[in-house]
């Protein structure tokens, strides 16, 4: 007999509110049905009323922890918009800072991961050893968090020569301790016995859903924006892919931990490569057009667009982040698993809610989830932020 | 299955001889970065309160206001509105705003968070509306150089400044005459004296 059992609305381990229904026979999960858009925040809205400059701190802030690739994609947009050529040391600042992103969010998922296992230890490393990411993140940017390094035309704030020591070291330790830690939870009987054959997404399950970053390459899809669409300085150093073709989280939680070293090899690459010089580029006016920004986040790849009218704020700015596609794929990963596994299994995504939040209705508990009621509510939605930032659609109208 | 849990033994050994990893703050104080992005401060002897930095600011934590009867204007910069972002502190003319390696923002009631500056705002002789504030037109007068006697307002506040003298001249008829373009007056005003003076009206 089917039972359902619900996982949220407020998730009782990560801290963003999703709704998932799990369909259980005994223990096992035989079907999965997805709510989200609890968190809709009206960014895509906002963000035509800030100016060019101030929407990089906008889409900072869609979401905490890749809080570089947002930016990173909405300035990639608005050059490839304007035709701007960003300078040599800009474009190895920028892949720097995204790589140590990189390390910082995989550092996070890992200790989440172990935390959820019930495997505190795994979680009390990792984030120790962040700590010493996010204080070189601090040396670099003057944030931990919302480095608001991304300028349009290059970075805001250049890598202080005396400060390359500093990063060395940190890089050194991290190096250690990532390879130390990685051999660790990849021996650990626990750890095997809980992630090995576990939530199996199949190639063409992976391929059907769409999914990307670490989720896709751990099914043996090799996509990654930085290969496929190399941006910033990522076609000059030397890197490998990581690809797994085990299909289950442990091949997910390899990926993840094989391509921290990675970027600290990336990192290292860069600061060898990267010579003196302008960090910034010239840029007068953003023309009229559109523009597409594709940047590798840690959870797979965001797609940023903009159009601009020529005036100083975009007219139509639309963001897709990796989660969309990814958190779908968790119907198909999770069935065949226990309740226990489902738990896992639904993380392993590295879901970012924030970031993805579309919208969706609940009435008497029912969904009110056809297009026409969609429309009428974005209208209300769209209304009520007009009252309080004015009113672009004058703009917005012409293009229609 | 043995060398893991050695390896394992190993960092747990040394969080053991080690203590916690943990800071004892604050107590211990754990002073950020150098450049670190942290709590803004005004300079309010550089600070001309052009409001340039409210202008850039993406989270609105700058707020522009005017008190005609005391005849300043007043810059109050939202500590618990600011994000970090250092727009302000790129785009300040002066230099005047910039962030501090401070992060400890605890306090007990909201208006603790505001700061501000006040300065003296010039008040159009004729219809008395706001024009800016005196250091900022002198700041405009001395960047334009020669090209501020284009204007007679600035012209007289750079003299003002010079030489101290007063310029004020008494009202003469009710509506804006030709001889009211040696005054301090708004934009608005200036045309309105020199349609007057042009067109007769």
């Amino acid at each position: 007999m089917k039972r359902v059992v619900p996982i949220g609305p407020y998730h009782p381990l990560q801290e963003e509110p999703e709704f998932f229904k799990l369909q259980v026979e005994g223990e096992k999960v035989v079907g999965l049905e997805i709510n989200i858009g609890y968190n809709h925040r009206g960014h895509e809205y906002i963000s035509p009323t800030l100016t060019w400059d101030q929407a990089i701190f906008l889409v900072e802030r869609i979401c905490g922890i890749c809080s570089n690739s947002h930016p990173f994609a909405y300035v990639c947009a608005v050059e490839d918009l304007a035709k701007i050529r960003v300078p040599e040391r800009a474009e190895y600042i920028r892949t720097i800072v995204d790589e140590l992103q990189r390390i910082h969010s995989h550092f996070l998922w890992v200790g989440l991961a172990g935390h959820f296992m019930g495997y505190n230890t795994v979680w009390m490393w990792f984030w120790k050893y962040r700590e010493h990411l996010l204080d070189l993140l601090e040396l670099i940017t003057g944030n931990r968090n919302h480095y608001a390094m991304m300028k349009i035309g290059g970075v805001r704030r250049d890598i202080r020569e005396e400060d390359i020591p500093a990063i060395e070291k940190t890089l050194n330790l991290l190096e250690e301790k990532t390879a130390l830690f990685t051999r660790a939870v990849l021996d650990d009987p626990v750890i095997r016995a809980r992630l090995e054959g576990v939530g199996i997404l199949t190639t063409q399950d992976a391929i059907a859903y769409g999914v990307l970053g670490p989720t896709a390459r751990g099914s043996g899809v090799a996509i990654d924006v930085r290969k496929d669409d190399p941006i910033a300085a990522y076609s000059w150093i030397p890197w490998d892919m990581i690809v797994f073709d085990d299909c289950d989280l442990f091949a997910k939680a390899k990926v993840r931990l094989l391509e921290c070293l990675e970027s600290v090899k990336m990192i290292r690459a860069c600061l060898e490569r990267m010579s003196p010089g302008d960090i910034l580029a010239d840029v007068h006016e953003i023309p009229p057009g559109e523009g597409i920004g594709r940047v590798e986040a840690p959870r797979g790849e965001v797609f940023h667009y903009v159009r601009s009218d020529g005036s100083n704020m975009p007219v139509r700015h639309k963001v897709r982040a990796p989660s969309y596609m990814n958190v779908a794929s968790n119907v198909a990963a999770v069935k065949g698993c226990t309740i226990a596994d489902a738990v896992l299994v639904l993380a392993s995504v590295d879901p970012c809610y924030c970031c993805t939040e579309r919208i969706m209705v609940m009435q008497d508990g029912k969904q009110m989830g056809d297009g026409e009621y969609l429309i009428k509510l974005s209208q209300k939605t769209t209304e009520t932020l007009k009252t309080r930032y004015g009113d672009p659609e004058s703009k917005l109208r012409g293009l229609m | 299955m043995k060398k893991p849990k050695l390896r394992e033994l190993g960092e747990a050994v040394r969080a053991l001889v080690k203590g916690p990893y943990t800071v004892n703050f604050p107590r211990v104080p754990s002073p950020a970065a150098s450049g670190f992005r942290g709590i803004m401060v005004f300079e309010e002897e550089k600070c001309i309160v052009c409001g340039a930095c409210a202008e850039v600011c993406p989270a609105g934590a700058r707020e522009l206001t005017d008190s005609l009867g005391n005849k300043t204007r007043r810059i109050t910069h939202h500590q618990e509105r600011c994000i970090y972002c250092g727009l302000c502190e790129a785009h300040c003319p002066w230099k005047a705003i910039h962030h501090t390696e401070e992060y400890d923002l605890a306090q007990l009631t909201r208006d603790n968070y505001d700061t501000f500056v006040e300065k003296e705002l010039l008040m159009c002789e004729i219809c008395g509306g706001p024009i800016a504030t005196r250091e900022q037109l002198l700041w405009i007068a001395r960047t334009a150089g020669e090209l501020a006697y284009a204007n007679p307002t600035l012209a007289f506040l750079l003299h003002q400044d010079i030489e101290g003298v007063e310029t004020t001249l008494p009202l003469g008829a009710s509506r804006a005459y030709r001889s009211d373009h040696l005054r301090l007056l708004c934009p608005t005003c200036r045309r309105e004296v020199y349609l007057q003076e042009i067109w007769g009206y």
